[in-house]
């Protein structure tokens, strides 16, 4: 059976046996999941990221887990979580209070109300498209459990998201949906993890919404660390003179897909995102990037960079579009890549949409094997063929990880750094 | 005995045979240069005793310090106490200088069965060596090379050779791109690290370096052989007559 027989065989079956909400909308929003199918290689967006491990499923889904404790126990303590941190963990998209401490800056509002949605306030046409069409969006939109909003009000202490997924004996397919917004004037920084804490393998459809209000001053440290099949799809909204710093680590999972979509829809926005992906054994490792500037006076900035090790494939698409109004926009987007083995490979695919004539845009993509110059420079100081590879590509790599502010997320990302290279 | 002794060196690049029958020995204490107009073959020299991979040894034998050198690959030449200044220094982003070196020279103690240095006393003996070629220890913390100046390039090559303590250095075109002064902090370096356990070969296009660094011996190379050995006298009559007159002799 494939996914998506899967899916149509249960789909009633599920809506029942979790009791889902808004039942008419689900079922109207999964019918053109039933029309379209699930996207394969001639859809332009999934042009290079097979989604192979769907094809036979295995996955089944799960809504009402039980969290495996000491595995949920052992994975936390090995990711780093700043000191006193609210910590919010959500297991299979629901909210799971045991493993949650509220120091106070964050308000939790749980409710049925997923068809709510963050992108409905997208100005721009070709944003909300891009992710009304997305297949997994529609099938998260038609299998979440519960709309979990969290909102975070003061600037005293960081928070940290756990979105957990579990299933006891079967490979769980888990649907959550999130949104988080940041107040007006507040500081902060928000940590987001992924752990599997089944035994076995599991398959998040993520859909995670940021509103970033005016004036907010916002790091997000987003840390994807675990054996996991990821589609994450992220919406965001900077609303005027926010300043967001999105730090993105694809460090260990068998399939991700990240799409950012981020809408500028106000003046005086900073808005950059650095991120940094490590693909290995066969892994694939996609990031999509819409970067939407709606009003004039933003600035954006794109940062990405990969080594593809052994046989795995990483994949880059990023857009800056820029709308007529969109005067004074300063834009930036590069995206670099390290190819460490013949097997290993990398698509990459900057693009640039702009539609207004006062604006400062650029774009840049490599590829390629470490260079033969740059080892035999090593080497000849005496440092053997596997170390001076081994400082090279930590080297490419550090220049992203020195792009976080929080010193001890530094120093675990290096450790964690030294096991994979 | 002879620290380097080469014997009918033949080398290829790309299928272009450059190199046609090099001899030389080299003793320990000695310094020799090698002079030659572009395309006699130095760089191809230094690069097939450095061990670079992209020329082809296809006849001829190498021994430096009684072992096999062609066996070796360039770590291990490097570790057995061969070092070549290059002379146009790659730039390596992300790695410091000061990291660079501790990998390197704990790679060295490491063959030489020696455990690796402390931190402290690794810093010292670097800003003890920085003196020498006039190394601001600010230059520790940089990227190799990265957005270093042509003659800062060629001062952290002697720095690294300070620091390494190689028995044969091998100086390829470091007078090129230095004015008078940096020429000067090159040699002056150099001649402070000259011993009469190590040896130097300066292979050079001018005369103008030899004047900094004298040489015992002077040999000239021309289309992959050397032509003509002598005296530092040698490089002042090429230097008065060019190397035309060379040319012209052969011919």
């Amino acid at each position: 059976m494939s996914f998506k027989e899967y899916l149509i065989n249960n789909f009633e079956n599920i809506l029942a046996k979790y009791n889902f909400q808004n039942l008419e909308e689900r079922r109207t929003t999964f019918k053109e999941f039933e029309k379209e199918g699930l996207p394969n290689l001639k859809n332009e967006d999934w042009k290079y990221t097979p989604i192979n491990f769907l094809y036979n499923n295995d996955f089944e889904l799960i809504a009402n887990p039980q969290l495996d404790i000491t595995s949920f126990t052992k994975k936390k303590s090995n990711s780093y979580i700043p000191e006193n941190s609210n910590i919010f963990t959500f297991c299979n998209g629901i909210f799971a209070e045991n493993e949650s401490i509220n120091l106070g800056d964050v308000k939790l509002e749980i409710n049925d109300d997923i068809f709510n949605n963050i992108s409905d306030n997208f100005p721009d046409g070709q944003m909300k498209a891009s992710l009304n069409n997305d297949i997994f969006y529609k099938i998260n939109q038609s299998l979440a459990p519960k709309s979990n909003k969290i909102n975070i009000v003061s600037n005293s202490n960081p928070t940290t998201i756990i979105l957990a997924a579990s299933g006891e004996t079967s490979n769980s397919f888990v649907n959550s949906k999130l949104h988080i917004s940041v107040d007006k004037n507040v500081e902060t920084s928000i940590f987001i993890y992924y752990l599997n804490t089944n035994q076995k393998k599991v398959f998040i459809n993520q859909l995670l919404e940021f509103e970033i209000k005016e004036n907010a001053q916002v790091k997000i440290y987003m840390i994807e660390n675990d054996d996991n099949y990821l589609i994450n799809n992220i919406s965001l909204q900077q609303l005027k003179d926010s300043n967001l710093q999105f730090h993105i680590f694809s460090l260990r999972g068998n399939f991700i897909r990240n799409f950012i979509r981020n809408s500028l829809d106000a003046t005086g926005i900073q808005s950059v995102i650095y991120g940094l992906y490590l693909p290995n054994g066969n892994d694939i490792i996609d990031n999509h990037i819409l970067m939407t500037h709606n009003k004039p006076n933003c600035h954006s900035n794109q940062q990405l960079k990969g080594i593809m090790q052994d046989k795995s494939r990483g994949i880059f698409n990023g857009k800056i579009l820029v709308q007529k109004d969109a005067q004074k926009t300063d834009a930036y987007q590069s995206n670099k890549n390290i190819l460490v083995t013949k097997d290993a490979s990398i698509y990459t695919k900057p693009a640039l949409e702009i539609y207004a004539d006062d604006v400062k845009c650029s774009h840049g993509a490599t590829s390629g094997f470490l260079q033969e110059e740059e080892l035999f420079y090593l080497t000849s100081r005496g440092i053997g063929v596997e170390e001076s590879k081994s400082l090279l590509l930590k080297a490419f790599a550090n220049e992203i990880i020195e792009k976080v502010t929080e010193e001890n997320l530094k120093l675990w990302l290096q450790k964690e750094i030294e096991i994979l290279i | 005995m002879s620290l380097l002794k080469i014997q009918n060196l033949k080398a290829n690049i790309n299928g272009n045979k450059i190199l046609h029958g090099i001899n030389l020995e080299i003793n320990p204490g000695e310094v020799h240069a090698i002079m030659g107009p572009n395309g006699s073959g130095k760089t191809t020299l230094a690069s097939v005793l450095a061990g670079n991979k992209q020329y082809i040894v296809t006849d001829g034998t190498i021994e430096f310090d009684s072992k096999n050198l062609l066996e070796m690959e360039t770590e291990i030449r490097s570790r057995e106490g061969l070092f070549l200044a290059f002379q146009y220094p790659v730039e390596i982003p992300g790695v410091t200088n000061i990291n660079f070196l501790r990998v390197a020279l704990n790679e060295h103690r490491k063959y030489k069965g020696l455990e690796p240095y402390e931190p402290a006393e690794f810093l010292k003996l670097m800003r003890e060596k920085a003196k020498i070629v006039e190394i601001d220890p600010k230059f520790f913390s940089r990227a190799v090379n990265e957005g270093f100046s042509g003659g800062e390039k060629k001062r952290n090559e002697i720095f690294q050779m300070a620091m390494l303590e190689p028995k044969l250095a091998i100086l390829d075109e470091t007078d090129s791109g230095l004015d008078i002064d940096a020429l000067r902090i090159v040699a002056d370096g150099v001649n402070a690290l000259k011993n009469k356990n190590n040896s130097f070969l300066v292979i050079t296009h001018y005369q103008r370096l030899l004047n900094y660094i004298v040489p015992d011996f002077v040999h000239i190379l021309y289309k992959g052989k050397i032509v003509k050995s002598g005296t530092k006298e040698l490089a002042m009559e090429l230097e008065e007559r060019g190397y035309d007159w060379i040319k012209d002799e052969l011919s």
